[in-house]
């Protein structure tokens, strides 16, 4: 077990008084209570108790946190939205939680230069609501509209509506464990704002990107915006095949044809259309089929993408869509038979593309959500599909759903498969977890796969080589206490 | 959720939380904050969801019951608006909604002996003595003669007479009935329908009293019952069936509702035309919990020279009164809310404060400076005083 501080009861009382006296005593919560309710989230990582949580209301507050925290070399983990489902805000036991929840002003909308600067804690759904009023949207997200765009932008999950557009993140307001403050892109020049990522020094914000908050924590951002187009479809194709499905997805980004794309898989769409928040809602039987074989009439896999510009551009759009799923042995759905297969799915779909907001997934109501993700090149990851699918199909444990998006132009492509054992069957819990790792070596060693996710998730996987030892004499530099989510899987060997 | 029902059988609900946070606003695009405790200190265990985590981390033996338990578990305010914005954990059996868990919550703190100090525990004491809660009020309701007819079809719902505003609302009531001249019976029995036992977490005492006011129910079960108070209404429609089940399918209606159609009917009138701008509160039981946002706006549209006033937060997305919030985890949580509540009125700029619950009127007028307290009235006293 990883001991996490070394301070005695009598050193801890003294850190939380300083603490409570430096930031206010509102903001440092030390009962029973509210400290065993930070302790887990749903995923199966094992829950660990922190010994203070810390909610900051400004910079000020984080930096005289850091360096208390430092002094007495008591770990931090970082919280922005909360909403995780793979154990990254699970604190280390006795640690802190900074959960920067009431961080959540939106500081700038610059409509010129195309970005918001923004606090950690503001959710997609205060953000969209905001930008919408000016025209104007970000990349959105496979999550929930209560999670954080800081969050995940900087874990670099399913990144949707930005086909296109790979840098999200422009700028980053960066506080260090020792009170240094730093920003990683343009405004750094006295003159400047945060309009520019790159130049003409080295990238800092990429140390921040999948970094888990364990090179220090930051205390604003500066992300992208877009403007919202004049028009806007959702086209929808069928496949036989993921690898089909893919293949179209393919052509159509590389042809600049739609703002982005999604590969669903035929029990996910179904899914969708269970509607667990009513009570004695069953689920029905073809869920619980061999998810390699749907029905008569199901398409395996279906595309949805997302069109937007000029309306006479839409219209050309569609014909090419058309095109390119015929090629691909795939067909584009019609609006009658939309309505008759996918008839709730779509309205979700509408509502996201058209308002650029999330609907709440009832899916979650399904069971325990377990999930597994990979990265893998375009041959890699249609041969990683049938492995996979086959895989969870074996264990017993449909619906499985996954579903499947391309990044940087379908140069990578990011697989996302999960299943939902019932919440109160440990065995089946703990079996689809060593599944997953399982799942997890096999896909690197096989399919040339990346995982999205860190140690955390798959305990057998281990920084290593060059790369590692690089990679640690920075955070080093950075954090030479370790205090930055120490138990997050990335240093905690240090 | 049955009284039967334990809070390892809720494991399965609570473990699906995300912490997505949804249990503390409202619908995108105002995302309005709702959860009055989350509201006073933004931090996730004063939320629906991180009660959850408190129920997993109870049963999972992270931390033993105590009085900060009991006294977080009374803090909530009890709003519904977590069960509204929740679409995930309901799916599972049995079929619970956040505030039924932090209900159960609450039972099991008591049946400890954790019963937190002040109200409740004054609650509590007169219920484990006299097996039901009137606060040493007895009814004062009486239906008007004219009117009063054992035979009527539709039953007036005389309980709850501890709250001292419901006496208040139940004279303008009896005046409104028999302005309208509608035939009604009135059931009033042992003075408290079981609401409070069963948010409070008394379970022990509710199921008698439950049966003991069902057993005089039953011989009324085809009527229409029309209740004063939403949260009376909310537990005998929806809840007397989890104990009784033959009392399910009760026809019932609130009193803003038989104004509604008294109105429409032409059986009532209104007289006084000086102009007035009202605000209208939605109550939490009668609004979230009952479905009822309607009827009373419709009263107010029939009442000459009333302007209604929305404020910014109303019909799913209103804010509670905090009359429910009983516990000491976070000091005068009840009085804070309700204060929250009335500067939003306040920003309307609308003479008067509108309500049809009882406990949002005193719990209003608790802490409205004492030259304002009468700019807070129940529906039924408006329309009765001007009509």
């Amino acid at each position: 077990m990883v001991v996490s501080t070394k301070i005695n009861a009598k050193e801890r009382k003294t850190f939380c008084n300083e603490l409570r006296e430096a930031i206010g005593a509102d903001k440092v919560k030390d009962d029973d209570v509210v400290l065993v309710t930070y302790a887990s989230d749903i995923s199966p990582v094992p829950s660990r108790k922190p010994g203070f949580v810390v909610l900051p209301e400004n910079k000020e507050d984080v930096i005289a946190t850091l360096k208390l925290a430092n002094k007495y070399s008591i770990p931090v983990t970082v919280m922005a939205g909360g909403v995780s489902v793979a154990g990254y805000s699970i604190p280390s036991e006795g640690g802190i939680v900074l959960d920067l929840h009431r961080m959540d002003k939106i500081i700038e909308i610059n409509t010129d230069s195309g970005y918001v600067v923004i606090e950690p804690g503001i959710s997609f759904d205060k953000l969209t609501s905001a930008l919408r009023k000016k025209g104007y949207r970000i990349a959105i997200p496979t999550a929930p509209g209560s999670s954080t765009p800081l969050g995940n932008y900087l874990g670099r999950p399913s990144n949707s509506l930005c086909n296109r557009h790979l840098d999200l993140i422009v700028d980053l307001e960066v506080v260090l464990p020792d009170g240094t403050v730093f920003s990683t892109g343009s405004s750094h020049f006295p003159n400047a704002g945060s309009s520019l990522r790159y130049g003409p020094f080295a990238d800092l914000a990429g140390l921040y990107t999948c970094g888990y908050g364990t090179m220090g924590v930051i205390t604003k951002a500066t992300i992208r915006i877009y403007p919202i187009n004049e028009a806007n479809r959702v086209n929808i194709a069928a496949f036989d095949t993921y690898s089909d499905a893919l293949d179209f997805v393919k052509e159509i980004i590389n042809n600049n044809i739609p703002e982005h794309c999604i590969i669903w898989n035929w029990q996910l769409y179904e899914a969708f259309a269970v509607d667990t928040s009513v009570p004695g809602t069953e689920i029905p039987p073809m869920l619980k089929a061999d998810p390699r074989k749907p029905p008569e009439g199901i398409p395996y896999c279906i595309v949805t993408a997302f069109l937007s510009g000029y309306e006479e551009m839409m219209v050309a759009s569609e014909k090419v869509c058309a095109k390119v799923a015929k090629k691909h042995g795939g067909r584009t759905l019609s609006e009658k038979e939309i309505k008759e297969l996918i008839p709730i799915p779509m309205a979700g779909w509408n509502e996201l593309y058209a308002k650029y907001h999330q609907i709440e997934p009832t899916f979650f109501g399904l069971g325990k959500y377990m999930v597994w993700i990979m990265f893998a090149e375009p041959k890699d990851v249609k041969e990683m599909e049938k492995y996979a699918v086959g895989e969870l199909a074996d264990l017993g444990v449909a619906p499985v759903c996954y579903y499947s998006q391309p990044f940087d132009f379908g140069r990578s492509i990011f697989f996302r498969i999960f299943a939902f054992p019932d919440p109160r069957n440990q065995a089946l819990i703990d079996k689809v977890g060593a599944k997953f790792n399982e799942m997890f070596n096999v896909a690197m060693d096989r399919y040339g796969a990346i995982p999205m996710r860190h140690k955390i998730q798959f305990p057998s996987l281990h920084l290593t080589g060059e790369y590692a030892d690089v990679l640690k004499r920075i955070k080093k530099v950075l954090d030479p206490n370790n205090i930055l989510n120490r138990d997050i899987g990335l240093f905690q060997e240090d | 959720m049955k009284l039967t029902t334990g809070l390892e059988d809720v494991r399965g609900a609570a473990s699906l939380c995300i912490k997505c946070g949804n249990c503390t606003y409202g619908q995108w695009p105002q995302n309005y904050p709702l959860c009055p405790i989350y509201s006073r200190d933004r931090c996730y265990t004063f939320s629906g969801g991180g009660l959850l985590y408190l129920v997993l981390a109870l049963l999972n033996k992270k931390i033993d019951f105590n009085q900060s338990v009991a006294d977080l578990a009374f803090t909530c305010a009890g709003c519904i608006a977590c069960d509204r914005n929740c679409g995930i954990i309901r799916s599972q059996t049995p079929h619970v909604d956040p505030w039924d868990i932090i209900r159960l919550l609450r039972y099991e703190v008591v049946k400890r002996g954790l019963v937190p100090e002040g109200r409740v525990k004054q609650i509590y004491d007169e219920i484990k003595k006299e097996g039901y809660y009137l606060d040493g009020h007895k009814s004062p309701f009486q239906l008007p003669d004219k009117i009063s007819s054992d035979k009527a079809d539709t039953v007036i719902f005389a309980e709850c007479f501890h709250i001292q505003a419901q006496s208040q609302i139940a004279e303008s009531v009896a005046s409104l009935l028999a302005k309208i001249g509608k035939p009604a019976a009135l059931f009033s029995e042992k003075g408290c329908c079981g609401s409070t036992l069963y948010d409070l977490g008394f379970w022990e005492q509710l199921e008698p009293l439950v049966k003991a006011n069902w057993t005089k129910m039953r011989a009324l079960q085809d009527k229409k019952f029309v209740f004063i108070n939403p949260h009376c209404q909310e537990f005998v429609v929806k809840r007397y069936p989890e104990t009784v089940p033959e009392s399910k399918g009760l026809k019932s209606q609130h009193i803003s509702q038989l104004l509604a159609d008294a109105f429409k009917d032409g059986k009532l009138k209104s007289k006084k035309t000086d102009k007035v701008k009202v605000s209208y509160h939605d109550p939490c039981y009668l609004g979230r919990g009952l479905d009822v946002y309607d009827a009373p706006r419709e009263v107010l549209s029939f009442l000459n020279g009333v302007e209604l006033v929305e404020m910014e937060r109303n019909r799913e997305n209103s804010f509670c009164c905090g009359a429910r919030a009983l516990g000491n985890y976070l000091p005068n949580m009840s009085e804070e809310t309700a204060r929250e509540r009335i500067r939003e009125f306040q920003a309307t700029g609308a003479d008067l404060l509108i309500t049809a619950c009882p406990y949002c009127k005193e719990n209003f007028q608790k802490v409205m400076p004492d030259k304002d307290k009468a700019r807070v009235k129940d529906l039924s006293e408006l329309v009765d005083e001007r009509t």
